[in-house]
């Protein structure tokens, strides 16, 4: 499998905990808004401060395991972070609901 | 080996002011560990949190990224795993759900500006709709 592989999984999984928890809680367009918005501003940010995070040589890549695309220094790959957290931390809060304290939710 | 120069515990620091700064917006907005349900907050940050290093450690184990050489203490919480990524993927984690909270009240507030059209001043005055949390 290359890095490639691993980010289409991830976001496969992140898509299916998002569908599943927007059906289950009933979350709709404007959850579904917020959840793109969010995707949009983290992947901007991603490709800023990944490339910084490269340039400081806080990690390094096996070449051979990237697709060899690049935003600035941001292997397109490492995009997929944003989107899955984008998707999966708010589903997680969604599915959180009532678990503390009905009606408490924030 | 663990290096005590300075520059070892940049990229720790900036880290560690990141996520202070999410302490203090967290706090003003109430959104995660600061909103009425704070344990379900620790609770998704948590998971999330393992979720990325998961996602690491599958990359590192197969090769596909590595530690670099700089700016870092050099702990690390399994080999080219830093210390570090463990405050960085929190923080992303924290960012992403604070985000989300602002665009969801945002975006509640304009609904219900919307729906009160007559009503000056309503973007303001619109208190948190029921359902927002969601």
């Amino acid at each position: 499998m290359t890095y490639g592989g691993l980010a289409v999984v991830a976001l496969a999984v992140a898509l299916v905990v998002a569908l599943v928890v927007a059906r289950v809680r009933g979350l709709g367009a404007r959850w579904w808004a917020a959840t793109a918005l969010t995707g949009v501003v983290l992947t901007g940010l991603t490709v800023v401060f990944d490339s910084l995070m490269i340039a400081a040589d806080l990690f390094r890549y096996d070449e051979a395991a990237l697709l060899g695309v690049r935003l600035w220094l941001t292997p397109v790959e490492d995009l997929a972070w944003p989107v899955v957290a984008a998707l999966l931390l708010p589903a997680l809060w969604a599915l959180g609901d009532g678990a503390e304290r009905a009606g408490a939710d924030a | 080996m663990i290096a005590l120069h300075w520059n070892s515990f940049v990229y720790l620091a900036l880290l560690l002011g990141a996520l202070a700064s999410m302490a203090l917006v967290d706090r003003r907005a109430r959104l995660v560990l600061w909103s009425a349900t704070p344990l379900r907050g620790a609770v998704v940050l948590a998971v999330g949190t393992l979720a990325f290093l998961g996602w690491d450690l599958v990359a590192i184990a197969a090769g596909f990224y590595s530690r670099g050489g700089a700016a870092m203490t050099g702990i690390e919480l399994a080999p080219h795993l830093p210390l570090e990524e463990l405050f960085f993927v929190l923080f992303l984690c924290w960012f992403t759900l604070l985000l989300h909270g602002l665009l969801r009240r945002v975006l509640a507030r304009r609904e219900g500006a919307r729906r009160r059209p007559a009503r000056r001043g309503a973007l303001h005055a619109v208190p948190d709709l029921p359902g927002e949390g969601r």
